[in-house]
């Protein structure tokens, strides 16, 4: 907050004279910054305005992929609308601080998980949790990072595919669309028109409704057997974080938000720590 | 820096942050008004909201307390918001409790020109005089400004993004007179 004087007065108002040495306050040294400077300042954000808005016209890919660029640089997966609910259910009292803290702090920083691994990597298994079922020509299990499940196991409820559509892009190692790197993709993304109704994967109960700049507008959907769900870049989500929700119930709708290239969904299944290939559950 | 909070936190996070904003100045003025002390206006600037006041007629301690209303206005808001949350069901308010926690702890710090400096300087100057009062915050200001741009390069290299680095660069700065620098009473 910023003062400005119009006139000094003596301290004796402010400070008991019998006590306190008169002493000045320090004059305002601050100025309105000149017309020219303010001029500038306008000229310089009404170009990056212009040119901003003709990128985006002639070149929506190439800004996508700045945009996906900047904002991996910068915050990377960083999720501050779940950090900063996490703050406020911290000062509402729900739960402990520390839980609350710690939530915020991993929605911003993440967990330690293995994402693009080079050379050797585990197939992570659960032992007596599911049964591996191989039903794909085998894939060498070195090509695979951490925590990503080579062939598909039996979830133990039924379920349905959330949208119906091309998958344009399958779940394994691939050139990333924005950033152009090699990276994994742990789910599958299925192209739809906008607006699209996305459907629950099978009977749950909604977690985390949020944003964020890599996955845009996305929820998660928690089931049994510590299954759980991911769908990212919709465009508007229609169910609340904590609802029950049924198979087939509609939860959002097809978008492009987050770091997407085109209208889809991105879909993703979750065993604990490992991510399933979404292939075997879509049919 | 509007845009660098759509990059960064998207589209309902900085609502609540400019909310939360609006409610930091909302409190400012309330006190000042209460106080007597003329506002000449709001300037928006590129890193955030000044209030331009006439405060040559407050006391240290009056000044103290409209400067304090800011983030007072915050910390108030927040559990008073998370409450209306867990009682209504209103999931979003648990976003705005958090961005008024966060934004009232922030003003707090005691870096020039956050509230926190200023502050601290009319809490020293009313017992130590002006120049004492300056003093203290030049030091307070730049020993927490260097901490702060020292985490936030250790995040930067441990967790790979720019932003607490860039925003703790933005406080230090000027501190260092790198940057254009306003005295202001």
């Amino acid at each position: 907050m910023k003062r400005r004087r119009r006139r000094y007065h003596a301290p004796a108002r402010r400070m008991p004279p019998a006590v306190k040495q008169e002493a000045p306050r320090p004059r305002s040294r601050s100025a309105e910054a000149p017309l020219s400077i303010n001029l500038l300042r306008v000229i310089v954000c009404g170009v990056l305005f212009v040119s901003l808005v003709a990128l985006k016209l002639t070149l929506p890919g190439s800004l996508a992929q700045l945009r996906g660029t900047l904002g991996n640089w910068l915050v990377r997966d960083a999720d501050f609308v779940s950090a900063f609910s996490a703050v406020g259910r911290a000062v509402s009292g729900e739960g402990g601080w520390l839980d609350s803290l710690e939530d915020a702090y991993v929605a911003v920083f993440g967990e330690e998980e293995a994402t693009e691994v080079s050379g050797s990597a585990e197939i992570a298994q659960t032992g007596a949790q599911a049964a591996v079922q191989d039903e794909t020509p085998p894939v060498p299990a070195q090509e695979y990072p951490e925590h990503a499940v080579l062939g598909q196991r039996v979830l133990g409820f039924d379920y349905a595919a959330p949208l119906r559509g091309e998958v344009t892009s399958a779940f394994g190692w691939r050139e990333h669309p924005a950033s152009g790197r090699e990276a994994f993709h742990y789910g599958v993304d299925i192209a739809a028109e906008p607006g699209a109704e996305i459907d629950c994967f099978a009977d749950g109960t909604v977690g985390v409704v949020a944003e964020s700049v890599e996955l845009g507008r996305y929820l998660t959907v928690h089931h049994d057997n510590g299954i759980v769900t991911l769908y990212a870049h919709c465009s508007r989500i229609t169910v609340p974080s904590g609802a029950t929700v049924r198979r087939g119930e509609k939860l959002a709708e097809v978008g492009e938000t987050g770091n997407a290239t085109g209208p889809h969904l991105h879909f993703e299944i979750h065993d604990g720590e490992d991510y399933i290939d979404p292939i075997y559950y879509l049919s | 820096m509007l845009a660098a909070a759509l990059l960064a936190g998207g589209t309902r996070a900085t609502a609540a942050v400019l909310l939360a904003a609006a409610m930091h100045e909302g409190g400012h003025l309330l006190l000042l008004g209460l106080l007597g002390a003329p506002v000449e206006g709001i300037r928006l600037g590129a890193f955030g909201a000044e209030i331009r006041a006439y405060t040559e007629r407050l006391s240290y301690g009056k000044e103290l307390l409209a400067t304090l209303a800011g983030p007072a206005a915050n910390l108030v808001s927040a559990p008073l918001i998370a409450l209306l949350a867990a009682r209504c069901g209103w999931a979003w308010g648990y976003l705005f409790a958090g961005a008024h926690a966060v934004l009232g702890v922030y003003n707090l710090l005691p870096i020039p020109p956050l509230d926190g400096a200023r502050a601290l300087y009319l809490a020293v100057a009313d017992c130590c005089g002006p120049d004492a009062g300056e003093r203290a915050g030049r030091c307070a200001g730049l020993a927490c400004a260097a901490v702060l741009t020292g985490f936030g390069a250790y995040l930067a290299l441990a967790w790979g993004g720019a932003l607490f680095l860039l925003a703790a660069l933005g406080l230090l700065l000027p501190q260092l007179g790198l940057a254009k620098k306003r005295v202001t009473v």
